[in-house]
């Protein structure tokens, strides 16, 4: 029951998500054939021409009918700028930023989870104040102010555009190691902004958890202290931070948009922010759509795992 | 076995243990009574050496004959559990909440390498095996406690300390943990250190009794001595505040004269689903009387409770205030809940802590907008729960009261709107002894002076016998036995009645 509601409940909001993604683009004040042709010398016939090509002339309700029914088949529109489908862009632009955004995350928990952890545990200590006062740092720092300050600080040490060199070998191990070579700025960038929200959210939650008498039985049934934390204080203190991390990786596939533009990594922030310039609708509409959607699936999968975690919650 | 010698606890610059010196011989069982704030848990938490760093610790706690205080850690992991454990308050936090119970009692015996069977001790508390398998949010509270005293149990340990094991639960259930308690005490020949504010639950279990009064042990002795004899006044405090049913002199309540009805509810019943959780119940409270609703923890007193305040609508059945059905929207039942009060059980959950007192009390006036001066009517309200002069406590946050004060501010927050009714649920129960002797008498001297009644819904038959003019017996949603409280109290016509009064433990 408590499974149907909450897939229910996705499944109504990826509905709304799909059609706040189409009104949201109607609603935009001005003529999107004339933002769209900006700078380039147009006429009015081409215009018109461009409005039947992409069905802006028909009524708003057949404009949505073929919206949805197109949006079932898994078509997301034609790109302006691409002139190609977007769904056929977003697919290409999915596996970089997957690379990127996806390493760069995990890493971020890891080391956020860990770090909060041991700041809360030794509270107070040079530790704790250290970690606590680097991370906030870095996490009030803007990214992209960050990511050229590392471009700038490495130098030559580490490439700085884009994901891969024109002149790589194309057998595989050259191509990885080279696409690895290029990931470090830009990962490392991200790591750096991220991994402080985890490491607080940790922090506090297990500082919560620090006075709860079921750690002081642990404590007299003669555990050592890294057994009452591992074994008991940290199960119960990770719960929190587990919608956050999940929220997050619903967060992943729409890229970073600040540091993939900084560093050229053509994932999905860097074609965000193309599709912004442009402004290309139907691409950012799909974009809006995607990753939306994406959003939405991790939240229920957080729901989902939440339960498995913690038998207070009973999902299934 | 267990020698203190002389033991003092600072925190700071404060003193919470002063000077205690007691000696526990095996197979003895000495009880630790006192207030909060007496330092009775803070000697328990010594012995195994778990007080917080900031803790400063004189004198001896010798173990077996090894000094607590001095050991290394590892020696004092070994000891931790295997020569003496803790039976903490299950019913709160001290089970780990997301791991099974079963694990939890498994662990110090896989920790210290003892042999044993969880099914074997959950055996000996009378629980089923499959309940290894729960997590404790699965346990009631009773099942909970079992948990804790068989996992105090897993290695075999000589001492074995109770730090308040069965606060917080209901008289029945507590009579039954006390039981298991008493029954593996006297079979395995433990030495027990029980801890508790409740002098009859000591005189249940415990041959001897030391008495703590700030940081002090004022008085020990055997506890049929102390309790008949207290010398020290702090003892006859203690002894005096739990009522004895049956024992005029703590009958406090002048008797009411009959009067025309207050409140009637009317073959109500409520249903959680397809639970009914009130299943009929006909209750009356007169003008100015005061009923208590007595029975177990999920007999259904609370969701009456919530019903007559029109916080949830009867599945069928009518609640009838002065007259007229209770509304069950609109201006109506805002108007009608202005007549009708609440004070929970404990006030400093009911405070929200970042009110200041004067906000506190005032915001039944704002949510009822009610014209006048705000200040004046909560002084008024303020000092009519006898706090004087109020001008003192109008600034204070909630953590710089004590939880009578506390106590008496969520009184006044309910008296500033003057209600004609007010329901109590379980107003004394995590007030300490001496301060509930006085709440009981306030709520007493309210009703004389402004003829407010009460519905005071609690599990505590000797509250009942102290305050009340009837008593309703709940059980199973429904209400088994009412009456006057003598008739109720002192000739119990159905079992459950009886069963309730016999499981009240006595001094």
């Amino acid at each position: 029951m408590r499974l149907a509601g909450r897939l229910g409940g996705a499944a109504l909001s990826l509905v709304m998500v799909a059609v706040l993604g189409f009104f949201l683009f109607r609603v935009v004040p001005g003529d999107p054939v004339v933002s769209m042709t900006r700078g380039r010398p147009t006429t009015a016939a081409m215009q018109a021409e461009l409005r039947s090509q992409f069905g802006l002339d028909r009524p708003l309700h057949e404009q949505f009918w073929s919206y949805v029914t197109s949006l079932l088949r898994g078509d997301l529109g034609t790109s302006f700028t691409f002139r190609r489908p977007v769904a056929d862009v977003i697919a290409e632009r999915l596996g970089p930023t997957l690379l990127l955004v996806g390493t760069s995350t995990l890493i971020a928990v890891g080391l956020g989870l860990w770090l909060g952890v041991r700041a809360a545990w030794r509270r107070d200590s040079a530790f704790d104040r250290a970690a606590t006062g680097v991370s906030l740092t870095l996490w009030a720092v803007p990214t992209f102010w960050l990511g050229m300050l590392l471009m700038m600080v490495t130098g030559d040490l580490f490439p700085s555009r884009g994901m891969r060199d024109t002149d790589t070998a194309p057998d595989f191990v050259s191509q990885a190691l080279d696409v690895a070579h290029h990931l470090v700025l830009p990962s490392v960038t991200l790591v750096a902004v991220v991994c402080a929200e985890y490491m607080l959210v940790m922090r506090s939650s297990l500082l919560e958890e620090m006075h709860a008498p079921y750690l002081v039985t642990a404590r007299a049934k003669g555990l050592r202290d890294d057994l009452v934390r591992r074994r008991h204080a940290v199960p119960n203190a990770v719960l929190p931070a587990i919608t956050l991390v999940f929220l997050r990786f619903g967060l992943v596939v729409a890229g970073a948009i600040t540091t993939e533009t900084v560093f050229s990594w053509p994932g999905l922030g860097l074609l965000f922010y193309d599709a912004l310039t442009g402004p290309d609708y139907f691409l950012l509409q799909g974009l809006l759509v995607f990753t939306a959607s994406a959003v939405v699936v991790m939240n229920l999968l957080a729901d989902l795992l939440y339960g498995v975690l913690d038998p207070r919650v009973k999902v299934v | 076995m267990l020698e203190l010698k002389n033991l003092t606890v600072h925190y700071g610059h404060k003193r919470v243990v002063d000077d205690v010196s007691l000696l526990l011989a095996p197979g003895q069982t000495l009880g630790l009574a006192g207030e909060s704030g007496s330092g009775k848990s803070t000697v328990a938490m010594s012995v195994l050496r778990l007080l917080p760093r900031t803790a400063r610790v004189g004198g001896e706690i010798l173990l077996d004959g090894d000094d607590v205080r001095t050991m290394s850690w590892g020696k004092l992991r070994a000891v931790r559990w295997a020569s003496a454990s803790i039976v903490f308050q299950g019913a709160m936090h001290s089970l780990n909440p997301v791991r099974r119970v079963g694990d939890q009692i498994a662990e110090p015996m896989r920790l210290h390498g003892t042999n044993g069977s969880v099914d074997e001790l959950l055996d000996q508390v009378e629980l089923p095996k499959d309940k290894a398998r729960a997590y404790p949010h699965e346990l009631s509270g009773g099942q909970k406690q079992r948990v804790m005293i068989a996992m105090a149990l897993a290695c075999g340990p000589r001492l074995v300390i109770a730090d308040e094991p069965t606060t917080a639960l209901d008289v029945v259930v507590q009579a039954q943990v006390l039981k298991v308690m008493k029954r593996l005490v006297a079979e395995q020949d433990l030495g027990l250190l029980m801890i508790s504010h409740d002098l009859s639950v000591l005189a249940e279990t415990c041959d001897d009794l030391a008495v703590m009064y700030r940081g002090q042990v004022v008085e020990r002795g055997s506890t049929r001595d102390v309790i008949a004899n207290p010398r020290h006044p702090h003892t006859a405090a203690l002894t005096a505040a739990f009522p004895v049913i049956g024992d005029p002199a703590h009958r406090w309540t002048e008797p009411a004269e009959p009067s025309a009805p207050l409140l009637e509810v009317r073959e109500v019943k409520v249903d959680y689903g397809r639970t009914r959780a009130v299943d009929g119940v006909d209750l009356t409270i007169g003008r100015g009387e005061i009923v208590a609703l007595v029975g177990q923890s999920g007999s259904g007193k609370t969701t009456l409770a919530r019903t007559i305040m029109g916080l949830r609508k009867p599945s069928s059945g009518r609640v009838i205030f002065d007259g007229v059905e209770v509304p069950r929207k609109g201006k109506a039942l805002k108007a009608f809940r202005r007549q009708v009060q609440l004070v929970l059980q404990d006030p400093a959950s009911a405070l929200n802590p970042r009110h200041k007192v004067l906000d506190a009390v005032a915001e039944g006036l704002r949510v009822h907008g009610i014209p006048g001066d705000e200040e004046s009517l909560v002084t008024a309200a303020v000092e009519r729960a006898e706090l004087r002069p109020a001008s003192l406590y109008l600034e204070a946050l909630p953590h710089e009261l004590s939880g009578g004060q506390q106590q008496r501010v969520v009184i006044a927050g309910a008296l500033v709107l003057q209600p004609r009714l007010l329901v109590a649920d379980e107003p004394v129960a995590s007030l300490d002894a001496s301060v509930r002797g006085e709440i009981v008498a306030l709520l007493l001297r309210l009703r004389r002076e402004l003829g407010l009644a009460s519905l005071i819904i609690t599990h505590d038959l000797g509250l009942a016998w102290q305050i009340a003019d009837r008593v309703a017996v709940m059980h199973q949603g429904k209400i088994v036995e009412q009456g006057s409280v003598e008739q109720v109290l002192l000739n119990p016509s159905h079992d459950y009645t009886r069963a309730l009064l016999r499981a009240v433990p006595q001094v």
